[in-house]
């Protein structure tokens, strides 16, 4: 597949509100130092997961109009009293779209493949190996910017698709669920799901038809997840 | 789809839900939908504000050294109490690994990380096993005292055969 050009536009960040959760404090002034320098509009700081999730529960409840929303989450994942792990959970379990579809970026020194598997299944969007540098954040930002992944609501996990490419399988199918158990909610921000909705006489619901066969085809690996 | 599976042990419902990316338009992502960059002057001037810090960092890695110290020292004479200071340790390890590489202390993070790796996976480490931790600590101590940074040159690697060796002998895969 060959990758997009890019358009040549610099992004201007300073329409954005990042969340920097990590009990380190010189970690915490690093990134800030850096977001800052980047030039994010406000940078909000939280000592813990428990301190993040107040923050988080103000800003669910505030009007979008007035541009306090949080919009990405960068989270230590060895906090205390709540890590970053649990903090990414509360977020994915939260009443409000405001929040439970939130981008997270879980930073952490202990990247081996246990920590990140574990964070992927939790819902996290993306993994920040330390150490810190400039780099490594912007390419975070991009990331989430640029390449935002549908989110799966599936019977033990709620967050962005877990696949970040298709592989081709020549082995037997051993996917445990038909189309007629997926269903595709496109512009979904204000939908109330229900799991349940779906009907037999229409195998992959697209709740605005605007669903193409490529979104079904998705929809179909995606049941296999 | 696998046909062989009964009803009872189908599962319920997927939903893929698709947003709009409300961020792109945020930042002033261009209509055509092909991705933009961060303006190279933004990050030239967040890596300059970052390596203005590199004064702070040594003082701050100094005061987590004597904490990471003290930490160890509980572990070592408080046995009931050890996990929670050996997690102390692991923490403030992770802060100095964390730190290290972002100002050209790269052995020193490769240190902490190490005794990170080593600790982590036992549950209740032996004496012997936390001399090892004791001489990663002694080992960071040297590399900051005497502003030692990158590979650490021919002392550096020195260290890093000591320890090696030393993590090879009590790591978890041999009982303690």
């Amino acid at each position: 597949m060959s990758k997009p050009s890019s358009s040549g536009k610099f992004y201007r960040f300073d329409g954005l509100s990042i969340l920097v959760a990590d009990d380190n404090r010189f970690v915490r002034s690093i990134m800030v130092t850096i977001l800052k320098a980047l030039g994010i509009g406000k940078v909000l700081q939280a000592d813990n997961g428990e301190e993040a999730m107040a923050i988080l529960d103000v800003s669910a409840q505030m009007d979008s109009a007035a541009g306090r929303d949080v919009d990405i989450i960068f989270a230590d994942h060895l906090m205390e009293p709540m890590d970053g792990i649990g903090l990414l959970k509360w977020v994915r379990e939260h009443e409000s779209d405001k929040i439970r579809f939130l981008p997270v970026v879980m930073m952490s020194g202990e990247a081996d493949e246990a920590a990140v598997r574990l964070a992927r299944d939790s819902g996290v969007t993306e993994y920040l190996a330390k150490p810190m540098s400039v780099i490594n954040v912007a390419s975070r930002l991009l990331a989430i910017i640029d390449k935002p992944r549908a989110f799966v609501r599936a019977p033990s996990y709620f967050g962005p698709d877990r696949r970040r490419q298709t592989l081709s399988h020549d082995g037997p199918d051993r996917r445990l669920m038909s189309p007629e158990d997926v269903r595709v909610v496109d512009e979904g921000a204000h939908m109330v799901i229900d799991s349940h909705g779906v009907s037999g006489e229409n195998p992959v619901e697209n709740v605005d038809g605007n669903a193409d066969v490529s979104e079904v085809a998705d929809a179909r690996q995606a049941a296999s997840a | 789809m696998n046909d062989n599976l009964k009803p009872e042990a189908r599962v319920p419902g997927v939903e893929i839900i698709k947003r709009p990316n409300k961020l792109r338009e945020k930042v002033g992502g261009s209509a055509d939908g092909k991705p933009g960059m961060i303006d190279p002057a933004a990050l030239a001037r967040a890596s300059t504000h970052v390596a203005r810090m590199s004064d702070a960092h040594l003082t701050q890695t100094r005061v987590d050294l004597t904490e990471l110290q003290d930490s160890y020292r509980r572990a070592m004479t408080d046995a009931e109490n050890r996990p929670a200071h050996l997690k102390r340790v692991i923490k403030i390890s992770d802060g100095i690994m964390t730190l290290g590489k972002t100002f050209g202390y790269d052995l020193l993070s490769d240190f902490a990380n190490s005794l990170n790796h080593f600790l982590v996976p036992l549950p209740n480490p032996s004496v012997a096993q936390l001399q090892v931790v004791g001489l990663h600590i002694d080992a960071m101590h040297v590399l900051v005292r005497d502003d030692i940074k990158g590979d650490g040159g021919q002392i550096g690697q020195a260290l890093s055969v000591s320890l090696n060796m030393a993590r090879a002998k009590l790591g978890a895969r041999r009982p303690a």
